[in-house]
């Protein structure tokens, strides 16, 4: 048995509460940071989400320094989704917890964000969707901070051309 | 506060992280300025819409999944079957089952072909093709040796180069 295993054993008894906490606040974020990002596959997400959640994990010492976890984790996850190309295989819209009047609006920037490129994706979901600073989206994206800024911006100016073509066709 | 201001200030006032102070003076501008309020809107909207596809239902096993997954980095869980093996597995089995079928109505038709042609007690090997050679008669041996060696004369060849003395002889020498 190698020593991580224990290492991490004994980190994961001493944590469980931390690392129990940690995962139910980021799971649904990061499970859907990663749908979007590789092409709502719901089965290539699953696992990325999990085996990302699993490294960052690991690869910490302690599960107590919650600034440090996410922008890792968030890294980890999107270098895993660099090389994933997916064809979506349902509609995400349905797994939304929302009502349905507002899944309509929803739809089209979902349309419209399945449209930008994966480079674009991953500021713009990092900024709004897991609120990230631009400190953490430049450590993630690994960029300086003013590069993180512009790169977000470019991509929301993206994704509103995407909206209106989405608008204009339909 | 000016329209720069409200540019730099737009993402903390989102995030509801403006000091009294300046959430006041953030809205007044807004109430003078047509244009950031409009701003304010869109990007407000934006990612607010955004923001609302994070609540996403999430497979009810995800924890227990990233547990397994710590304690057992390694592994990559059980496989999954992939349609391509259940469809060779399918494949095989078919051919195996037609070649057995083959086999057995090739057998059965040999065996009635037989029986019609009336061969049922015949063996299956033809043993009238097989010819066995008796030994010559002693006399008929002499009479055939004696014309080859008067041949082995006629082409100058001696008999110790035909015969198993002269064979020894050779390997001898050669030796």
């Amino acid at each position: 048995m190698p020593r991580s295993y224990f290492r991490v054993q004994r980190m994961h008894d001493q944590n469980e509460d931390a690392m129990g906490s940690l995962s139910a606040q980021y799971q649904q974020r990061i499970f859907a940071f990663v749908l979007y990002l590789i092409g709502q596959d719901q089965d290539r997400a699953y696992d990325v989400c999990a085996s990302s959640f699993a490294e960052a994990i690991r690869a910490s010492s302690s599960l107590g320094q919650k600034e440090v976890f996410l922008p890792r984790l968030v890294g980890i996850a999107v270098e895993k989704c660099r090389h994933i190309r997916t064809i979506p295989t349902f509609d995400v819209i349905e797994l939304l917890k929302i009502s349905a009047a507002e899944k309509g609006p929803l739809r089209i920037v979902l349309k419209a964000l399945q449209m930008l490129d994966f480079e674009l994706k991953v500021p713009l979901l990092l900024r709004f969707q897991l609120n990230l600073s631009y400190d953490d989206i430049g450590t993630v994206m690994r960029a300086s901070v003013s590069n993180a800024r512009i790169k977000t911006a470019q991509a929301r100016v993206q994704l509103e051309k995407e909206i209106e073509r989405v608008l204009g066709r339909a | 506060m000016n329209c720069a201001d409200i540019r730099k200030k737009l993402q903390p006032f989102l995030e509801d992280l403006l000091v009294e102070e300046e959430y006041r003076a953030f809205c007044d501008h807004l109430d003078a300025c047509g244009k950031c309020k409009a701003y304010v809107r869109s990007i407000g909207s934006f990612s607010n819409q955004l923001w609302k596809l994070g609540q996403i239902e999430v497979p009810e096993d995800l924890i227990s999944t990233i547990q397994y997954k710590i304690l057992h980095p390694e592994e990559k869980g059980p496989p999954a079957k992939s349609k391509r093996s259940g469809m060779r597995t399918i494949a095989v089995a078919a051919i195996s089952i037609l070649l057995t079928v083959a086999l057995l109505g090739g057998t059965a038709y040999f065996i009635k072909r037989r029986h019609s042609l009336g061969r049922n007690d015949e063996p299956i090997v033809r043993t009238d093709v097989i010819r066995t050679f008796e030994p010559l008669p002693d006399n008929e041996a002499a009479a055939l040796f004696g014309r080859l060696e008067a041949m082995a004369e006629k082409l100058g060849v001696s008999k110790k180069e035909y015969t198993a003395e002269g064979e020894a002889g050779k390997e001898s020498s050669g030796d």
